[in-house]
């Protein structure tokens, strides 16, 4: 199943980071820690947002790359101006990064629904079509077209 | 159906998606591990004199290696003090009564029998630094300092807690979440040895309602004492210097105390 590999390699990804951060006391000051945060959730709005653009077939890997990394500094930076100027930004950045979060989810949840009851609803015909006779298979419904 | 069709051949994105969610696994990591460390440590601050590799811990290092030297000159005094002694009877007297005097000072080590205390924090119960509730938990300074006081009061001659001697400078007192003793951190469980009348010393620190008595009322087992037949207690290593306090001049013999000064000049 290759549409595991994103979410195996996340894991295997934090695993990765956890170990090494407790194998080399690396130690990010607790001052950074909120902008880390603000980084790490606009870079998940950009993993999510290129899974959608892939399901929808419009995936481009220089938008997706450099969305990533653009908008994982200018979250941080964002949060960090917002401590020097006295405005929380960081909050303005995680409800627009959380609501964009979901919203992405939700096509992609929409997406593989749908598959699903297509994949059902041809089943179902094939099992109808293997009963019916011949002469009505000429008349074949338009697949999952209410979806 | 016709806006997912093309996603379902075209599986090449999965590849550059999954190499970001391994950054991404990364960035979350550090963050996580960010939060933990904060929440197990409190906010550190960036003052680099409290963080750990700092010129703090430098200067303790090399505050325990000065201690080390100290000792080593002072065994050094004692012996050329000793050799000195041997040439006349009068010198040999003085020196006797020298090295007394530096026993008595707590400037030697000695060794002898006595009682060993141990004290631990109450490890059974939830050791919630701010929950006043749970104060009686700890050993705190103010316990060690009246176990060492009580142990004076039944007649130990030489005290010593966690291999620091308790001597006429000493202090005891809280520093954060330890005790300092001597100016040096020492951390629980507590151990208080001191030579003296081995019976005197158990029943006294065993006096019902004594100093003792009140932490067992938390725990039995904050609370652990031996018998010992032989104890060495090492000598005090910190500072001795004088610089207010000076015996007046009738107590001075006046043709020693103006050599001195002489020395001192020449210095």
């Amino acid at each position: 199943m290759r549409s595991w590999l994103p979410l195996v390699s996340l894991v295997s990804g934090f695993a990765v980071g956890f170990a090494a951060f407790t194998a080399f006391k690396w130690e990010i000051p607790a001052d950074f820690a909120p902008y880390l945060s603000v980084a790490a959730l606009a870079g998940l709005d950009t993993v999510f947002g290129g899974v959608k653009a892939g399901i929808e077939g419009r995936f481009q890997n220089d938008i997706f790359a450099s969305g990533f990394i653009l908008n994982t500094l200018l979250a941080a930076s964002l949060a960090w101006l917002g401590d020097r100027i006295g405005v929380n930004l960081a909050l303005v950045a995680v409800i627009v990064l959380g609501s964009r979060v979901f919203l992405n989810l939700s096509l992609i949840r929409r997406y593989y629904l749908n598959k699903r009851a297509l994949a059902k609803s041809v089943q179902q015909e094939e099992s109808i079509s293997a009963s019916l006779p011949a002469s009505v298979l000429g008349q074949k419904p338009e697949v999952g077209g209410g979806i | 159906m016709s806006v997912f069709s093309a996603s379902m051949h075209h599986r090449s994105f999965l590849w550059q998606i999954s190499a970001v969610c391994f950054v991404l696994g990364m960035v979350l990591a550090a963050s996580a591990f960010t939060a933990t460390q904060i929440a197990r440590n409190g906010v550190r601050s960036n003052n680099p004199a409290l963080s750990y590799g700092s010129s703090t811990q430098v200067a303790v290092e090399k505050a325990q290696q000065s201690e080390g030297e100290i000792k080593k000159l002072r065994d050094r005094n004692t012996e050329l003090e000793n050799k000195l002694g041997k040439g006349t009877d009068a010198a040999s007297t003085l020196n006797k009564e020298l090295q007394e005097t530096k026993v008595i000072a707590g400037l030697t080590e000695v060794s002898g029998s006595g009682v060993q205390i141990t004290l631990t924090d109450n490890i059974k119960e939830g050791l919630a630094p701010n929950d006043p509730i749970n104060l009686g938990n700890y050993i705190h300074d103010v316990d060690i300092a009246n176990v060492v006081n009580e142990l004076k009061v039944s007649g130990a001659e030489a005290i010593a807690v966690n291999g620091q001697r308790i001597s006429t400078q000493t202090a005891i007192r809280c520093v954060g979440s330890v005790v300092h003793i001597n100016f040096v951190p020492a951390a629980p469980p507590y151990i208080i040895q001191a030579i003296g009348n081995t019976n005197a010393l158990y029943g006294g620190m065993n006096l019902p309602q004594g100093v003792l008595d009140e932490i067992r009322k938390v725990n039995p087992a904050m609370v652990h004492m031996d018998k010992k037949s032989k104890l060495v207690l090492p000598a005090y290593s910190g500072s001795t210097q004088m610089h207010f306090a000076k015996p007046p001049k009738s107590a001075l013999p006046e043709k020693n105390s103006k050599s001195e000064t002489e020395k001192d000049a020449q210095k």
